[in-house]
């Protein structure tokens, strides 16, 4: 209507030039409206051809939340620092000790959480990308769990995140399945915050025979139960799995018979930051269900009943060993929450399974089959790598 | 979290409504904005979101009481030619900005914890300083040229149409500090205060400006942006585009209602995921478009 008396040649501009501007807005946060949906699949730029699979089939299984490639960089909710974002140069850094470290364990598969494709704390850098043509897994799956356009939020900016599931063997069949939401956010929050999701992965390990993968990364910072729900969620869901399975991640809770369950080193003695990112009460007892239901791999009896024993499958610190508390004390593993549990009538071979902490580490122990790591994962990452050679008859 | 979005959200709104100025005065036609032509020696105007302008003998001072404490920028205009009918008329602007506190002060009066980090360790303990990531002191200088040529005089009446060109180029210098990341924010945010966290930004705006009836004017801008990104930064393209349209309409003789609608399109490391010639998929980048709302109420005497 105000065009009629404008000149027709200016009008035209103006309205060609909002139409095409207005017809392809990006939402402000992915609101991930879904239950079940097929993930995208990607796949090495040239494939490095695996070993072939015996009878029974054995895959090397590593389970890592790697911290979207900061290593031991002190980020703002951890309390421990203020930084918000990572240069290109220390990503790429960052990263290729990460592809030295995953190379050194060489899995099969590789499950991997908090990892990013296009965030700007990471500096856009594509971590699933990177991982595949870096490393032998030829094909990965990433199930995105926090996209958002911008978080106004201690500069984090731009956001994507989610768990991916990497493997040497062809991935038929990705899916990404929702969790459920926290409920003790208010709306603006939760829209902007991220959307737990599970990881599912078919492999053909050969011809005719597939296995499933699950990836898990469970809620960590919840005081209404989500955590409790998305872990039973994941119980219900493997109960249907048809196929030989393998779940594994970081389920932020502790073993049922951890020792400790509150006051671990790297908390802090007194508040310095928001109490968004406090840690609330553990509820290990929710754990058991996993172990009663699946073939762990590092089962109870071997955890241990005192903390000194349960020390040696510790998988998270907040602080690194180049970083100290509050008392002076240097920083390391202090608490479980990465796990890796295997379907009933499949098992772990002996000596193959163990936390990777650290460097001059003989995995699986004394007795164990290896690697000595050369590496250092608890200079990597705030969690551990859970490793176990799975065998599926 | 709440209220960290609505403050962003507002300071977008202030950012975008730059454009959305307005002279009432006791003209019979409401007049144009944001032209070459500068107020009258004892003339002021001020928006909600827009502004103070006060015109003064020779030149008109710009300075934004909102944010007067914690980031503030004067902005001087000065004619070098005469206003006159179907001629071009030719202003030179200058200003100078000191934004550090705004980057430094939580809310109401700064942005910190919102768009830059709040840097709640370091203030804690001044041995984790390095990790701090927030902006050092700066100054942001502001050099531009605007060019008017106003259409539709008639000696009945004092309303006309103008079309105006403005070109402008503001960059910041750290002095402290370390040097602050690009924000990467939404486009109107990030436009605005690029200069703020060191970069440099130029920008070329055309506004034709047509009064549609003595109380209500419609207003056309195209704008193309370039903001500087670090040394070894490639991530993101410099260029932006930005559409303007919007209507000021008359209220009383002293204030007018401006509503439109800011359209950029920029680089905003957009992803969308492809398929390969085999099936499988692979993400790639595409420019984003962002429509913004303009509103504001604006007073003039």
């Amino acid at each position: 209507m105000p065009c009629i008396h404008v000149p027709h040649r200016w009008c035209a501009v103006v309205v060609a030039c909002t139409a095409a501007l207005a017809c392809a807005c990006e939402p402000i946060a992915d609101p991930q409206d879904y239950d079940r949906e097929p993930a995208p699949i990607f796949k090495r730029s040239t494939l490095v051809t695996p070993v072939a699979v015996s009878a029974p089939a054995r895959l090397k299984v590593v389970a890592w939340n790697i911290k979207y490639g900061a290593g031991r960089i002190p980020f703002w909710f951890d309390c421990w620092g203020d930084r918000s974002q990572m240069s290109r140069a220390e990503v790429d850094a960052n990263m290729a000790k990460l592809y030295a470290a995953i190379g050194e364990l060489d899995p099969d598969v590789l499950i991997a959480e908090e990892i990013e494709v296009n965030s700007r704390r990471s500096a856009y850098f594509d971590m699933v990308k990177g991982i595949l043509e870096n490393t032998n897994l030829n094909y990965a799956t990433f199930a995105s769990t926090w996209n958002s356009k911008y978080i106004a939020s201690e500069g984090v900016g731009r956001i994507h995140l989610g768990n991916a599931i990497f493997s040497k063997h062809k991935i038929t069949k990705a899916e990404r399945i929702r969790q459920v939401d926290r409920t003790d956010q208010d709306a603006l929050t939760s829209m902007f915050y991220l959307k737990r999701a599970l990881g599912r992965a078919e492999i053909e390990i050969k011809t005719g025979t597939k296995v499933a993968i699950w990836a898990v990364h469970s809620e960590a910072y919840d005081n209404d139960g989500t955590k409790k729900k998305q872990i039973e969620h994941i119980d219900e869901l493997l109960k249907k799995e048809p196929l030989p399975f393998m779940v594994g991640g970081d389920f932020n809770e502790l073993p049922p018979i951890a020792v400790r369950k509150h006051g671990f080193m790297d908390e802090r003695e007194k508040a310095v930051c928001s109490a968004d990112f406090a840690q609330p009460p553990y509820t290990p007892e929710i754990m058991q269900r996993f172990y009663d239901n699946y073939v762990a791999a590092i089962a109870l009896d071997r955890y241990g009943k005192s903390e000194l024993e349960q020390k040696r499958f510790f998988t998270h610190s907040v602080l690194g060993p180049d970083e100290v508390n509050d008392k002076g004390e240097k920083g390391f593993w202090n608490r479980t929450l990465d796990y890796l549990f295997a379907s009933k009538g499949t098992s772990w071979v002996i000596g193959s399974t163990d936390v990777a902490q650290q460097k001059g580490q003989k995995i699986g122990g004394d007795n164990g089959i290896g690697p000595v790591l050369t590496t250092d994962p608890v200079r990597l990452s705030d969690h551990a790598p859970v490793v176990g050679t799975w065998e599926v008859p | 979290m709440v209220a960290r979005i609505a403050w962003t959200t507002l300071i977008a709104l202030l950012a975008n409504t730059g454009i959305a100025r307005a002279d009432s005065f006791n003209y019979t036609h409401l007049q144009p904005r944001e032209t070459a032509k500068v107020l009258a020696p004892g003339e002021w105007q001020v928006g909600v979101f827009n502004p103070l302008r006060l015109g003064l003998d020779w030149l008109e001072v710009d300075v934004h009481p909102l944010l007067l404490l914690a980031a503030p920028q004067v902005d001087v205009k000065i004619p070098l030619t005469a206003s006159l009918p179907d001629a071009w008329q030719w202003t030179a602007q200058v200003g100078l900005g000191v934004p550090t506190l705004g980057w430094r002060l939580a809310k109401p009066f700064g942005l910190a914890g919102d768009l830059v980090p709040s840097c709640k360790v370091a203030e804690h303990a001044a041995a984790s300083a390095a990790s701090c990531q927030r902006p050092g002191w700066l100054i942001v200088p502001k050099v531009g040229v605007w060019a008017s040529r106003e259409f539709g005089h008639s000696a009945a009446s004092d309303g006309y149409s103008v079309l105006t060109l403005h070109a402008e180029i503001a960059s910041g210098f750290s002095f402290s500090g370390q040097a602050a990341p690009p924000l990467d924010a939404w486009a109107p945010v990030d436009i605005q205060l690029a200069p703020y966290v060191g970069r440099t930004r130029a920008q070329l705006r055309v506004a034709y400006d047509q009064l549609l009836m003595p109380w209500l004017r419609l207003r056309g801008e195209l704008g193309g942006y370039w903001i500087s990104r670090p040394v070894g930064d490639d991530a993101l393209s410099t260029l932006t585009a930005s559409v303007y349209v919007g209507l000021d309409a008359r209220i009383t003789a002293h204030t007018r209602l401006t509503l439109g609608a800011m359209a950029y399109d920029i680089d905003r490391h957009q992803q969308k995921t492809e398929k390969t010639s085999e099936g499988f998929d692979t993400y790639t980048y595409v420019r984003s478009r962002e429509v913004w709302p303009t509103l504001d109420f604006i007073w003039s005497y």
